[in-house]
Parts: structure tokens; sequence; C-alpha cells
């Protein structure tokens, strides 16, 4: 164990378990460890890092930023939250309000807190959905094991099936404030509904004047290839959630409301003391104009397409298939065995996340090159047979070894 | 390489500014630059009724030592009988450049693919980007610039003159509001372009409600029909909704102090702007009206220097003779 590693295990709550690697710099998609190793990193701070590391970019608005004026709190106005809520609001296309936080969680908070400004307390959630894990945003997610240990949570939650049109239709009533939804389950293992599944999420909760707020805390700022993914469905959503690329690396969460939604919180109803810092909002102002003036969400679906296809046509059996939009994907697996995947392409000299036992998680940087994608479909084959023999109920197709299951 | 001008963000920030400085010059020297002296010609087609357009882009290509050839199609055979592309073609053989006002914007995109010479989008119904290039004209003249200034537009935020602001004026670089009602609020995929223009331009992009709330502390305050052109039908009640976007005295109190009035005209008075603010003091709206002229001549000078190869300011390279 690296001596980095070993002061983090002893001093650092256990809550992440022990992580494998102690990095030390970046530039672009490439992460450097303690021991001057290089890394393609695919897992890009879980969807984050959208201009990659140390982007020119980013650097030079934060510095600016930080030099100029760095925390005013929200008692005051400064320029740079101002000027990404109407950017946001542009990019959707739509009147409405922003409020900005720190996290995708608070984010979700605050979404949670403005649907009880209806009058109504009644929510439906999905099964599998990850909004945070703070003890609204817990309410929500809509995963057992996250959620159990931390009992009794904010109550009225009704969870449906992700994707089931019927069973939401059932869960919807007058009574309802919110229906909250990722366009995409990235947590729950990049799980993508089926078509028309949020247009008739609209419509049923037009129907019962319910509001829609979509969680596009990972799916958001151009990760699909689009600004926000429940744009390429048509949709007009109440309520978006947004935080991860956002800021490109720096702390930031947004919530925007639009129509009678945004104006639901009124003076004294919610607030915080760092969301909207100027710092991650310079940042992200950076991270809007590199993407829109660099054509990055055509990049990301060309990309994104090139990284689906080549693995797709690598046939390799322990493949089952690939999901997902742009530069949010799932490899899912034919065995659950994710995490010896990941432990051998991360020997390999790449970053992926297990995110469920049978899907690995390839989140990287918008910036990804063609070369980059090229590079981890070389090296993929051999740590799927390196992989391989971990499985119980399948025979190895090679006869490496060197798993470490 | 042949460049068509078909929406306002056909010109990068740069190129915009190029062909506003451009103007500015022809202005203050109204009959030096003659790119189309031969003559060449150039066609004016219209789908639909003009006064301005019509009048200004006829001067303009005669002070550049031109020929304008300004017909109303629906006296031709034009898009009747042959595809709008081959009508393109044909017209390419002929001119050096064809200026066209039409309906659907996918109108003058066929026209334009099938034409080898510049063609100009002299209104559809979704931009109006000539007319933007006068705007901005007018704002750096009565502003002393366009970048970083708040440009509001109120009243039909569905219509090409809304449009056409969101581009061209982030494009500019400039703070763009757009208010109207419910129901009346510009494509979304225009707002987006526009955002992501300003993102890089340092200007901003706000679709509101509130005509107050838009207004307040702007540099310029703009205004279009609440009916345009071939909406005179459309069964939506054009009057109520708007009556509280009206550009009045009171409105008008919300804005900067140095403010300045705009409108494209032909303006409905006592509909969406009052006599007392359009004859006013911060009224910009008749210089606005005559840079038509000016700003048109530079785009066409622009465009057909692009077309050549020339520079793009065409003072040299396109047969300037002073």
């Amino acid at each position: 164990m690296s001596s980095l590693v070993q002061r983090w295990t002893q001093s650092m709550m256990d809550n992440y378990g022990t992580p494998p690697l102690a990095l030390v710099s970046g530039a672009g998609a490439v992460v450097v460890d303690e021991a001057g190793r290089e890394y393609l990193d695919l897992v890009g701070g879980i969807a984050v890092n959208a201009l990659g590391h140390a982007h020119p970019a980013v650097v030079a608005a934060v510095s600016k930023q930080v030099a100029t004026l760095g925390h005013v709190s929200n008692l005051y106005v400064a320029e740079p939250p101002v000027a990404l809520a109407e950017l946001l609001l542009a990019l959707a296309g739509r009147p409405g309000r922003v409020f900005f936080a720190n996290s995708g969680a608070e984010a979700n908070e605050a979404a949670f807190k403005l649907s009880r400004r209806t009058g109504r307390t009644h929510v439906v959630a999905t099964n599998g959905a990850f909004h945070g894990r703070t003890m609204g945003a817990l309410a929500l997610t809509g995963q057992p094991a996250k959620a159990d240990p931390f009992r009794p949570l904010p109550g009225e939650v009704t969870h449906v099936d992700y994707g089931d049109v019927a069973a939401l239709e059932a869960a919807v009533s007058d009574a309802t404030a919110m229906v909250i939804l990722e366009p995409i389950q990235g947590e729950n293992g990049v799980v993508v509904p089926p078509a028309g599944y949020l247009a008739a999420a609209r419509r049923i909760t037009a129907r019962h004047g319910a509001l829609l707020v979509l969680d596009e805390v990972q799916t958001g700022i151009g990760r699909t290839g689009h600004w926000f993914a429940h744009q390429a469905e048509g949709v007009e959503p109440d309520v978006v959630t947004l935080a991860k690329g956002l800021g490109g690396g720096l702390p930031l969460g947004a919530t925007m409301a639009f129509g009678r939604a945004a104006d639901l919180l009124t003076p004294g109803s919610h607030g915080t003391t760092f969301g909207g810092n100027p710092v991650s909002c310079a940042a992200a102002l950076a991270v809007v104009a590199t993407i829109a003036n660099e054509g990055l969400l055509d990049h990301v679906k060309r990309v994104g397409e090139r990284l689906r296809r080549g693995v797709e046509a690598l046939g390799h059996p322990l493949i089952d298939g690939v999901r997902g939009a742009g530069l949010l994907l799932g490899v899912t697996l034919t065995a659950p065995v994710a995490p010896v995947l990941a432990e051998a392409l991360r020997d390999a000299g790449f970053l992926v996340n297990a995110v469920q036992p049978g899907v690995v998680r390839l989140v990287p940087p918008l910036i990804l090159t063609a070369a980059q994608v090229d590079a981890f479909l070389a090296a993929l084959p051999a740590a799927l047979d390196a992989t391989a023999p971990a499985t119980a109920d399948r025979t190895p197709t090679t006869t490496t070894t060197g798993t470490t299951a | 390489m042949i460049r068509h001008f078909l929406r306002d963000d056909d010109l990068s920030p740069a190129e915009q500014s190029s062909v506003l400085d451009l103007a500015a010059r022809m202005k203050a020297d109204r009959f030096g630059y003659q790119p189309l002296a031969g003559p060449r010609s150039v066609a004016v087609l219209f789908d639909k009724q003009s006064l301005r357009t019509r009048i200004s882009f006829d001067a303009g290509i005669a002070e550049l030592g031109g020929h304008p050839l300004v017909v109303d199609t629906q006296v031709t055979h034009f898009g009747r009988g042959e595809t709008l592309a081959d009508a393109g073609r044909v017209l390419s053989r002929y001119v050096a450049a064809v200026v066209l006002r039409t309906h659907g914007d996918d109108r003058i995109a066929e026209v334009a693919s099938g034409a080898s010479v510049p063609v100009i989008n002299a209104l559809t119904d979704g931009f109006h980007p000539c007319q933007l290039l006068a705007d901005l004209l007018t704002i750096r003249e009565r502003c002393g610039g366009t970048a970083g200034r708040t440009l509001t537009y109120v009243g039909d935020g569905a219509n090409n003159m809304a449009q056409s602001y969101l581009l061209a004026g982030a494009t500019a670089g400039m703070h763009v509001r757009i208010a109207g009602p419910d129901g009346f609020a510009p494509d979304a995929a225009v707002v987006r372009r526009a955002g992501e223009i300003a993102a890089g331009t340092g200007g901003s992009v706000r679709v509101l409600t509130d005509p107050a709330q838009a207004a307040r502390d702007a540099d310029v305050l703009a205004t279009d029909t609440w009916t345009s052109m071939g909406q005179e039908a459309d069964g939506l009640d054009r009057v109520t909704p708007f009556l509280p976007y009206q550009v009045n005295k009171e409105l008008l109190g919300h804005a900067a102090p140095d403010a300045i009035v705009l409108h494209c005209l032909p303006a409905h008075r006592g509909e969406e702007i009052t006599d007392e603010v359009l004859d006013g003091p911060q009224s910009a709206v008749f210089d606005q009206a005559e840079n038509r002229l000016h700003a048109q001549k530079a785009l066409l000078t622009f465009l057909l220097g692009a077309a050549t190869g020339g520079a793009a300011t065409g003072d040299t390279a396109t047969g300037t003779t002073r």
C-alpha cells in the first residue's frame, strides 16, 4: 500500500472503503498516480470532469475569478452566478429561474423542498434511482441498500419500476407533488428507459397537476451529446437538476425551474452558503463556452458511437452489450465480474467504474479523442480474457491467467 | 468559397463586426465603394410584400455600381414548375447574388442549395438578419458599441425579429432579453443556439414573460408588430395577450435613462408602440431604417469578397474604385 493511501486509511472515515490508487496530477483525459504511472481516465471523477483535467479554459477562468472575487454568499449579487443562470436558461430555451447548490444531492433536495411548496406532499420516484445521499435525496433514491440503514427518511415517497408507464400512471394522483426521474439511470448501471417514457411521464404529471422533475445531475451538460438529455425527447419538465459536469471539476449543483415551479421558492424558504460560489460558476461558464465553441456535443455523439460500436464489435463472450447515450455508456457483462474487469483494466492503464456487479460504466471527459477510444478498445480484449477465468458459469476463451478475484 | 447569409449566425462574431465596420465606412463615404461596378446584377426577389427592403436593396445595389433586378415572384415561374434549387442554379448563371424574401426558411435554404452565388435572406418566417445588421449599426452609433450592452425585445417573442435579435445580439456580445406572453416564446433551439454563441462572446440570453423585468436597465428597447406578415388570419388573439408589452413611456421608464428605442417598421402606432415613444427623443427608429441601406451594402460587399476569395472587408479585393 502506498504511503498516501496508508495515511488515508488512518485519517479518513471508512465510508468509501480503501481506494486502490493515489492520483497526483492529470492532463486532459489522462491521470498520473504517485508512482508516475499514467491512466486513461474513463471515470472522469464520476462524470464530473467534462473537459478533463487542467483544461486551460477552466484553469484561466478559475484563476481569474479567485483573484478577483472569491466568495460573497448569497447576501450579495456577483456576476458569474447570474451569467450562468442566464446561460443555463438559454440552453434550456425557456423562461425560468435557477437555484445554485454545491452538489447533485443538494440540487435534488431543493427540488424536493420546492415540490412541498405546491401544498402537496406525495412524491413518486423510481426503483434503482440514485438522487443522492443526504436524507431528503436518499428518500428519493430507490436503492434499499443505500437507504435502509438510515430509515426513517422523509416520507410519502412511492417507488415504482423505472420505465413502466402503467406503474407511473397508477402511482400518480391529484395528491402528487412531483415525479422525479433520471432520463438515464446512471448509478443503477446506465439503464435506458423505453422510448416515450419521459413524454408519458410528462402527460401523466400534467394531467394530475404534479411537477415533473428530471434529475440530469449525470446526464446534463453535454454528457449524452445534448445539453440536457431530455431535449432529445422533446419533453419540457418543470424542474431540472444539474451538477457533475456543470462545474468541470469544481463543486456546483443547480436546480432549474420553469413556469409556475420557478416561483415556488420565496425569500427565506431555502438557501445555502456556498451555492453559486463565483469561482465554481466561472468554471461552469468556461465549461459551457468550451462545449459550445468546440462543437463538443457533436463530438460526444461521434466518439461515444465509436466507443459503443468498438466494444460491441469485439464479440467477446463476456460482453452482453452496451447501453446508454453519448459518453454515458454501460458495458453489460454476461457474469457479475465488473469489479474484476475494472481491476484488470486498471492494471492495463485504464480507469473504469464497476457501477453494478455486471455493469462497467464509462463516463470519460467529453474531450476524449478517437485515438484514446481506439487505445481502450485495443486493450479491452486482454482485460476481458484476464477476467474471464473468474466467472464460474462459463468456459474461459483463452488460457490467460493472472486473475485476482 | 460561396457564403450565404440565411441566418444571423451565418456570420461569426469577427465577421459580423467587420461587416458593421465596413457599413460605417460606407455610410461616411456613401458613393466611394463600387464592388458591383460593371455593372454586375443582383436579383432581389419577393414572395412577400416589402417597402424598406425593396428600396434599400435597389438603391444600395445601384450605389455599389451594380444593377438591381427587383422582382415580385408572383409574376414569375419562381418555385412553380421547377424546384427552388433549380431556380437557384439558373439565377446563379445571370447574377452576382440573390436576395430573397420568402415564407419558410426551408424555401431559402433550398434556393441556396442550388446556388453558386451568395444568397441573402431578406426576411423569412424565422429570421430577419439584414434588419439586425442595421439595428446593430444603429446601436453602435447611439450606444458606442454593442458588447456588454443590454438589448431587450418585447412583444411577439416567437416572430422572426425576436429570433434574429437572439442570434445577432448574442453574436455581438450583447445581453439579449426577450419578453413575450405565454405561447409566444422563441423556438427553444434558437434560444439554445444563441446561448451557445453568447457563451463565447461574453453576452447572455434570457427569455422572460415580464416586460418590466426584461426592460429594466436596458440600453436598447426594441419591439415589432404583434401580427407579422402571413399571421393575419392565424386564429390567435394577437392583441389581448400583448397589451402589457406595449412600448410606452411607462415601460421605457424601466430602461436605462439614455436607452434607445428600435422598431423595424412598419409601426402600428397605438398598438405595439405609442406615438409618444416612436416620435420621442429616445427613438432611433428612422436612423435604424436608413441603416438598412448601409448595412446591406456592406453585407453584399463582404459576401462577394468571400465568394471571390477577396478581403472580408471588401475594400481592396473586390474591385473597389474610389
